[in-house]
């Protein structure tokens, strides 16, 4: 891609060759386009290398300047490249990359052409100077250089292919390898504030800006508009000129320079009024609070007084910071209104307001691009010439345009979640939230659904792990169905979530300086709901902890350890609870883990004797889930299921299987056998420990 | 073998020396780490010439010159055109250019058999060219740049272009010069080939900041050090093919 161009005709006086032939394509308004071809045609180079891999030295003996041209030797192309038509060509091509590639093909009814002239320093008396009709592209330089700007511009592209280099041999046809395309400003075509209305096709817009087409209507031209005003206002300095269109003159210019900012501080006096509430009673301070107000008032007379120019131009840029942009146009009793389409925002970095800055915008914004680009071959689709439907502006092609245009699309990489998902997460966690509902009702849903709560789960949109955004939800602190589900009191539902991969280390953000909110066991309601996180960690965590006592468990705040729940201790008993301490507390070193545990045995015995039934009934649905659970899950985590591979979740330490699940629901026909359950259990932590000493 | 280099804190080091297959140029005034890099290298192989070009060091940049030659600017003074007569070998020959384009190692890449240039290059120059080094030479742009001196580096084994050269092009010229070519880049990432890499057939130095996959790069097109440019495509594929991604 060679370096952006100015291009020798003005965005009023394209010619018409051009603009017949203009295609929209949006592959060509990309810019990186060429950029992944060179790295696509390195890789092909070097495999292309690797298949001859002994003969490096490739036989293409042709030459691409004078049109393909296919030597039988070496040689002959040796002679080729001494002789006077390749090196014609060389000068051609040479000549055509220092000036414009078109500007020797495209010969345009402009006489101005020839004097390239530029307002080094336009003063007042130089008013009628005529400027427009050539821009010294030495001006520009730095700014073709930038690669900034290009996504402010549209880029067409001709199907009249413009090779700059002529064809010496007329004999050989020559296929077309560079582009040239034409950029225009987007600010020029196409109203920002207007985008969700109904779009008029960039095409038919440019072509009413063509003077010609002014001109065949053989109406008054007074009456049209012919005019772009451009209006700066920066730190106190305005100006603004109006340019006539046909002529570019500048027909009316105005420039205000008023101290209004403070020195060395920055910022106009009235925003630091604002700032600090209260009107700084310094001299400077009220003088600039003079001036400022000076300034307004002496732009709102300029604009008044400027009427005629103003209602007359097509195209108003403005160019002010973002606070001040309703000064020039904001009030009631403004010239032209505030939300009119002629209004532009100037997509150009404008220096201190001057004259000078006021025509160079003009003649930026004014003049037509133009770039070459390499020929890329179109796919099966060849692209249309919208020429024939100009008079019906194509939907899809505009479309097409808008989405290509980054305005929209902001570019990061996260996946967008899929909506049926995030609809079946929404259901779901109304499910859960429906206080009608049974936790039966909840799970069975849960249960049907799997696959597609996996689905989920797995996918790696994270807005479909946070429900922040579901309207029942309601922003409340509950990101995941799990805290919904610890919220709700569901513990078949917690359970189910647990084995099949909701995280239980996922915080919901509240309060943000605790370690990023809480996690759903630390917003548990109850004492029986943070005991089913608890059982559910002690069941499913690896037996032996690594060296370093790293567990992702850890991360989700549920304590280590696990006792069976103690009904005595519901009822206020200081001894006992003393009594529970003494014994929780060493619990984490496995040798001392025997006597706590049989103390948990005979902890039970009281529990049937002593025959509580208001926590019977109460626990009822998670103790027996939690008591009918045997050691199974230890096992488990030696064979995994196939489908363990959904629910583990958090690596290693977290893994389960919906063999679990299996067992849990076999054993739930086991309930009324309580003793025998306990009596596996204790075992099978007996075994456990066992182990452990051994090792 | 490829080494690096630095001549006084610059990695341009081929605008400061000259390296051909029967002798060597490098500026006076560097460090002496800089010739030393070259004289454990090149030591009683070929002369290793200190010189200045009126009174300049970039004597890379303003020389050209191939096994055969040694071509310099018309500005060479006769003290330092003496010095050179008398520290290269006497089948080197030397000549002024009455050129225009006075840098001659931007405008000129050759290599002992076939030179290209600067196509705004005068008629006379050349044939001077083609006379003093013994070289077919061919107007040329390397990726449409005309100082092909600047954005290549040749030797007779292969050489180094400017990574925006098209693949057509790079076939031609390579097809053309009889050489190998691939595009590349030295001083990690900079085009100007010329400038940050100096080779002949049997060494190369480029600057300090070439990172090893370009240095393998130039050793294998080069063939140094028993490399062979199939190396590129075989052993270094995954290294490139991961930088080009």
């Amino acid at each position: 891609m060679s370096v952006n161009k100015i291009s020798a005709f003005k965005i009023f006086n394209i010619p018409n060759s051009i603009l017949d032939s203009i295609l929209l394509d949006p592959r060509f308004e990309k810019q990186g386009v060429s950029a992944q071809n060179i790295h696509l045609q390195n890789k092909k180079r070097l495999e292309a290398i690797k298949a001859q891999n002994v003969m490096l030295i490739p036989d293409s003996n042709s030459c691409t300047l004078c049109g393909e041209v296919v030597f039988d030797s070496f040689l002959e192309q040796r002679e080729h490249y001494k002789s006077p038509i390749h090196l014609k060509n060389l000068e051609l091509k040479m000549a055509a990359q220092d000036s414009s590639p078109l500007s020797s093909e495209i010969s345009i009814g402009n006489d101005a052409n020839s004097t390239l002239l530029h307002p080094k320093k336009l003063v007042a008396s130089d008013i009628g100077y005529s400027e427009t009709a050539g821009i010294d592209p030495s001006l520009f330089e730095d700014y073709l250089k930038t690669d900034d700007f290009i996504a402010s511009r549209v880029w067409f592209s001709t199907n009249a292919v413009s090779d700059s280099v002529q064809i010496l041999d007329p004999a050989v046809p020559r296929p077309p390898t560079k582009l040239t395309q034409y950029g225009i400003f987007k600010a020029v075509l196409f109203d920002k504030k207007s985008k969700s209305l109904q779009q008029p096709s960039i095409l038919s817009e440019l072509k009413s800006l063509q003077l010609s087409n002014l001109e065949k209507n053989g109406k008054n031209t007074s009456a049209e508009k012919i005019y772009w005003s451009i209006l700066l206002l920066s730190g106190g300095h305005f100006a603004a000129g109006v340019f006539d269109n046909q002529t570019g003159k500048l027909v009316a210019h105005k420039t205000i320079h008023r101290y209004t900012t403070r020195k060395k501080q920055g910022k106009s006096q009235s925003s630091h009024d604002n700032a600090k509430n209260q009107h700084a009673k310094s001299a400077g301070a009220q003088l600039r609070r003079y001036n400022e107000q000076k300034l307004l008032d002496e732009i709102k007379d300029t604009l008044n007084s400027w009427k005629q120019y103003l209602m007359m131009s097509s195209r108003i840029f403005q160019s002010t910071s973002k606070a001040s942009r309703r000064v020039f146009f904001g009030h009631e009793s403004s010239v032209v209104p505030y939300d009119s389409p002629t209004i532009r925002i100037c997509p150009l970095q404008v220096k201190r307001p001057t004259l000078d800055e006021v025509s160079r915008v003009y003649g930026l914004l004014s003049c037509v691009f133009t770039r070459s680009v390499d020929y890329i071959q179109p796919t099966v689709t060849a692209p249309k010439s919208i020429n024939s439907n100009i008079a019906v502006p194509d939907q899809s092609e505009a479309q097409d345009y808008s989405s290509s245009s980054d305005l929209e699309s902001d570019g990061t990489l996260d996946p967008e979640p899929r909506p049926e998902l995030v609809a079946f997460l929404y259901e779901a966690a109304s499910m859960i939230q429906d206080k009608d509902k049974t936790n039966e009702q909840v799970i069975d849903f849960l249960k049907t659904n799997k696959s597609t709560l996996l689905d989920a789960f797995l996918d790696p949109a994270t807005e479909l792990r946070y429900l922040e955004k579901c309207p029942l939800v309601n922003g409340s602190r509950s990101p995941t169905l799990l805290f919904l589900a610890a919220m709700y009191e569901r513990p078949e539902s917690i359970l189910f979530l647990l084995d099949h991969g909701d995280d239980p280390s996922i915080t919901n953000g509240h309060p943000p300086m605790y370690s990023g909110g809480k996690t759903a066991y630390e917003m548990s309601p109850s004492r029986p709901i943070r005991d089913v996180f608890r059982k559910y960690r002690f069941d499913n965590e690896v037996v032996f902890e690594p060296a370093d006592d790293f567990s992702e468990w850890n991360s989700s705040r549920i304590p280590k350890g696990w006792k069976e729940p103690d009904p005595v201790k519901l009822q206020p008993h200081p001894q006992k609870d003393t009594k529970v301490k003494q014994k929780k507390a060493p619990k984490p070193k496995p040798i001392s883990q025997p006597p706590s545990n049989t103390g948990s045995k005979s902890d039970h015995k009281q529990i049937e004797t002593s025959n509580n039934k208001k926590s019977e009934i109460k626990q009822s649905g998670i103790l027996n889930s939690l008591k009918s659970k045997p050691s199974e899950p230890r096992r488990n985590m030696s064979r995994l299921t196939p489908n363990s591979q959904f629910s583990v979740s958090s690596g290693k330490t977290l893994a389960t299987g919906s063999g679990l699940q299996n067992n849990r629901l076999t054993t739930n026909a086991l309930q009324g056998d309580l003793a025998a359950q306990r009596e596996l259990r204790a075992k099978a932590a007996e075994a456990r420990l066992a182990k452990l000493g051994g090792k | 073998m490829a080494t690096r280099a630095q001549f006084e804190n610059n990695n341009e080091i081929g605008v400061f020396s000259k390296l051909t297959n029967s002798y060597c140029l490098v500026a006076t005034g560097g460090s002496t780490n800089f010739y030393s890099v070259f004289e454990s290298v090149l030591d009683d192989v070929i002369p290793i010439v200190h010189t200045s070009i009126n009174g300049t060091r970039i004597v890379g940049s303003l020389t050209a010159g191939n096994r055969n030659g040694l071509l310099v600017p018309f500005y060479t003074t006769d003290q330092e055109l003496q010095h050179l007569r008398n520290s290269l070998p006497d089948e080197v020959a030397i000549q002024r250019v009455e050129e225009r384009f006075s840098a001659l190692g931007n405008v000129i890449a050759c290599n002992d058999y076939v030179a290209l240039v600067h196509p705004d290059l005068d008629k006379e120059t050349e044939e001077i060219i083609a006379d003093v080094l013994q070289v077919e030479v061919f107007k040329q742009t390397i990726a449409d740049n005309v100082l092909v001196g600047s954005y290549c580096a040749l030797s007779n084994h292969g050489g180094i272009v400017h990574p925006n050269t098209s693949v057509q092009d790079q076939d031609e010229l390579s097809s053309l010069l009889q050489v190998p070519l691939v595009a590349g880049t030295v001083n990690r990432g900079s085009d100007v080939i010329g400038a940050g890499l100096v080779v002949n057939d049997w060494c190369a130095f480029a600057g300090l900041d070439t990172t090893s996959t370009e240095l393998s790069v130039i050793e294998s097109i080069f063939r140094l050090h028993d490399a062979q440019p199939s190396a590129i495509v075989n052993d270094m594929r995954d290294s490139l093919i991961d930088s080009l991604n």
